[in-house]
């Protein structure tokens, strides 16, 4: 917190600003849905659902990688640079969409809806651990 | 009319705009501004119920029991959502200025969200499930 008090200190506006779009994107989403919801129409869940059960799997894969990385730090040493690791991180991404290894994880567990789980939660947990080897932030809070 | 490809536009130019914003943040002269390092610091400090939501919404999304605690009501699950979260926000507020959450409760907290996600809001509950069970 000492950390951005002082940021904040040097770059109050560019730091307010980041943060503001944040928030505004956040509420942005959130008024989307529930306007989708309301007016009865296909909302956000019910589209990512859809799109991860035919196996864009990008999505669940991103969603470990994006947790670890904003939810747990490192305090060890670096196994990689976070530029490196940035590139590994989105090269794996790319390496999923377009070998459609997705689908092919859904063919191997199965496609019933408990299966199709399964193979959510294995990309999920593959996101996550790729996260903790090469995207994690520095405990720097 | 449907709203499917609209969604999808929308998910996927958000996705790609905090990737660039991200980049772009990280390439300028102000150090420590890009969104996972604010997004960190506020999940280290006072807003760690961004940990829960994130974990949440990957159960929400991903995964979801065929048999939901809470049956297949659809409106109990949100209002149950927004009432966790609002209580961990207001008990964020009332730590000390200096407050840092420790690294595995922040563990703790994404697991607590996913688990929530899956067996309270549950996007892929049995169709025959008419009833709540309360």
């Amino acid at each position: 917190m000492q950390n951005l008090k002082h940021f904040l200190k040097e770059h109050p506006k560019v730091i307010r600003l980041v943060q503001y779009i944040l928030i505004g994107l956040f509420v942005f989403l959130v008024i989307f849905d529930i306007f989708l919801a309301a007016t009865g129409n296909i909302t956000i869940s019910e589209v990512i659902k859809g799109e991860t059960e035919k196996g864009f799997f990008v999505l669940t894969y991103l969603w470990g990688v994006v947790a670890i990385n904003l939810f747990f730090t490192r305090k060890g040493k670096k196994l990689v640079h976070e530029i490196p690791g940035t590139f590994i991180i989105l090269g794996l991404a790319a390496l999923i969409y377009f070998l459609k290894l997705g689908p092919m994880l859904i063919n191997y567990v199965g496609n019933n809806p408990t299966d199709i789980r399964i193979a959510h939660a294995i990309s999920m947990a593959f996101g996550l651990l790729m996260g903790y080897l090469f995207w994690r932030q520095d405990h720097d809070v | 009319m449907d709203f499917t490809l609209i969604v999808q536009i929308v998910v996927a130019c958000t996705i790609l705009f905090l990737i660039l914003f991200n980049v772009v943040l990280y390439f300028n002269d102000i150090e420590k501004d890009t969104v996972n390092y604010l997004i960190k610091q506020w999940a280290y400090h006072k807003y760690f119920f961004l940990t829960t939501a994130w974990g949440i919404l990957g159960g929400h999304f991903f995964l979801g029991s065929q048999v939901p605690l809470l049956g297949d009501n659809t409106w109990l699950p949100v209002v149950l959502v927004i009432v966790f979260l609002g209580a961990l926000f207001l008990i964020g507020k009332k730590q000390d200025q200096g407050f840092i959450m420790k690294r595995r409760i922040q563990i703790l907290l994404l697991l607590l969200g996913v688990l929530y996600g899956h067996f309270f809001w549950s996007q892929r509950h049995l169709d025959f499930l008419d009833a709540p069970l309360f």
